[in-house]
């Protein structure tokens, strides 16, 4: 409880123009935000902007902002996701980028190999290829309902579709995934 | 299922770039909310009705205001500007004579070792690569720069737990203990577009993660299994930090 008053005090100071009051309820967000830019966008620059020009976004549409049951998390991550969705749509010559060749690697001292961070146990890189394999809706679909366990009203909200859309877009995911999957497992609570 | 997914996004996902917040809070500051915007708006609506209804009369009475002009406010002290970075310090001693910096092969030390040159304020050197690698006896992080290492010091923390600059936030690495690596005027920001966050699991280092790039100073936290000491010095062609963890016997 004294969680919640602390954010919509936050809140409302921010709709009042407090910068401090907003940064305090976007701070814990830029990891999710960013992380959801990734999902949707190619690479960690397209990422940054995309969150950069969301945060600027969010803080411009604060005074509209009226909660309506959606708390400051979704609606926040709402914009992101848009913003993510305008990137897309810019011109090819905007976003394109040449690729940045590998660097090797240390060559001395010693023998050092390089490691990816996704150097996991291979059912995980299956699943995470396969993942990245699925249509973008879909993939945002799994990573607000799987990843930032988001409830089924919250992920339409960032999503701008109707709960039951929403609904069987994850669960469509889901079943790409695993075919087998009962929809009792995907929605488990 | 659940789990799985949850997972695959966590590895196929990286956190953001600590500067990223920096980042935003300057374009924020001072910029006005729509709320503080509308009063402006409606007072300069205002004044023009005023305008349009007195006419000419307008011209000669004295002109009476009717909306303050909101002075630029100054960004509290927590929202800086990236330019803020390279102000200096007043009357800021001057740098002791670096000590000198361990080789490669010399003995591992569990004391703090500090090194580097300070870069010449208006040419910051930049952090380009980061990353992890293991070898027989050690695991090793390195910090690449596209100049000179900066001055840095290294050092034995007790916990894998660090404070995440600007946000303060906790951040518990893998590991059980941590290692501090604090560079001075060695921003990663926008020059650096790796990974923040490695988790190797190497016998000694478990996690490394970029914990702050604040106001010119940049942290990485090192989460490494207990009792392990370090080898710190620097290489060149190109100019990189290096931090070897000694694995366990």
């Amino acid at each position: 409880m004294g969680v919640l008053m602390a954010v919509d005090r936050a809140l409302s100071d921010a709709r009042r123009g407090d910068e401090d009051a907003f940064d305090a309820l976007l701070s814990p967000l830029l990891d999710p935000a960013f992380r959801l830019a990734t999902v949707m966008l190619d690479g960690r620059s397209d990422a940054e902007d995309a969150v950069q020009e969301a945060a600027v976004k969010a803080w411009s549409r604060l005074a509209g902002f009226r909660g309506d049951g959606v708390g400051f998390r979704p609606w926040f991550l709402a914009v992101v996701v848009n913003e993510c969705r305008m990137a897309r749509r810019r011109p090819w010559w905007r976003v394109i980028r040449l690729a940045q060749p590998e660097r090797a690697g240390d060559a001395a001292p010693g023998s050092e190999r390089d490691v990816s961070p996704g150097d996991v146990a291979a059912e995980r890189v299956d699943l995470a290829r396969a993942i990245a394999g699925l249509a973008e809706e879909d993939r945002l679909a799994l990573f607000l309902h799987f990843y930032l366990d988001l409830s089924l009203a919250e992920s339409a909200r960032v999503m701008r579709v109707p709960v039951a859309t929403a609904k069987s877009r994850i669960y469509r995911a889901a079943r790409r995934l695993r075919p087998a999957v009962a929809a009792e497992e995907v929605f488990d609570r | 299922m659940r789990d799985d997914i949850r997972r695959a996004f966590a590895d196929s996902t990286q956190a953001p770039h600590p500067a990223l917040g920096n980042a935003i809070r300057a374009r924020l500051a001072g910029r006005p909310t729509v709320h503080s915007a509308r009063p402006l708006a409606l007072a300069v609506a205002a004044a023009a009705a005023l305008v349009i209804v007195a006419g000419g009369l307008a011209l000669l009475a004295p002109r009476q205001e009717r909306f303050e002009a909101r002075p630029a406010a100054p960004p509290p002290s927590a929202l800086r500007s990236p330019a803020a970075e390279l102000t200096p310090a007043p009357a800021s001693p001057a740098p002791a004579p670096a000590p000198p910096i361990p080789a490669a092969g010399q003995p591992y030390s569990c004391d703090a070792t500090s090194g580097g040159q300070a870069a010449p304020l208006t040419a910051p050197v930049s952090m380009t690569a980061a990353r992890v690698g293991t070898a027989a006896g050690y695991d090793r992080f390195v910090i690449e720069y596209d100049g000179p290492v900066p001055v840095f010091q290294v050092s034995l923390r007790g916990s894998p737990t660090f404070t995440q600059d600007g946000s303060g936030r906790q951040l518990t690495l893998q590991g059980e203990t941590g290692v501090l690596v604090r560079i001075e005027h060695g921003t990663g920001y926008p020059s650096y577009r790796g990974p923040v966050d490695f988790t190797p699991a190497y016998p000694a280092l478990k996690e490394a993660r970029l914990t702050g790039d604040f106001e010119g100073v940049t942290q990485w936290g090192l989460g490494i299994s207990s009792g392990r000491c370090l080898r710190v010095f620097t290489l060149t062609g190109p100019d990189r930090l290096v931090i070897d963890v000694q694995q366990p016997d």
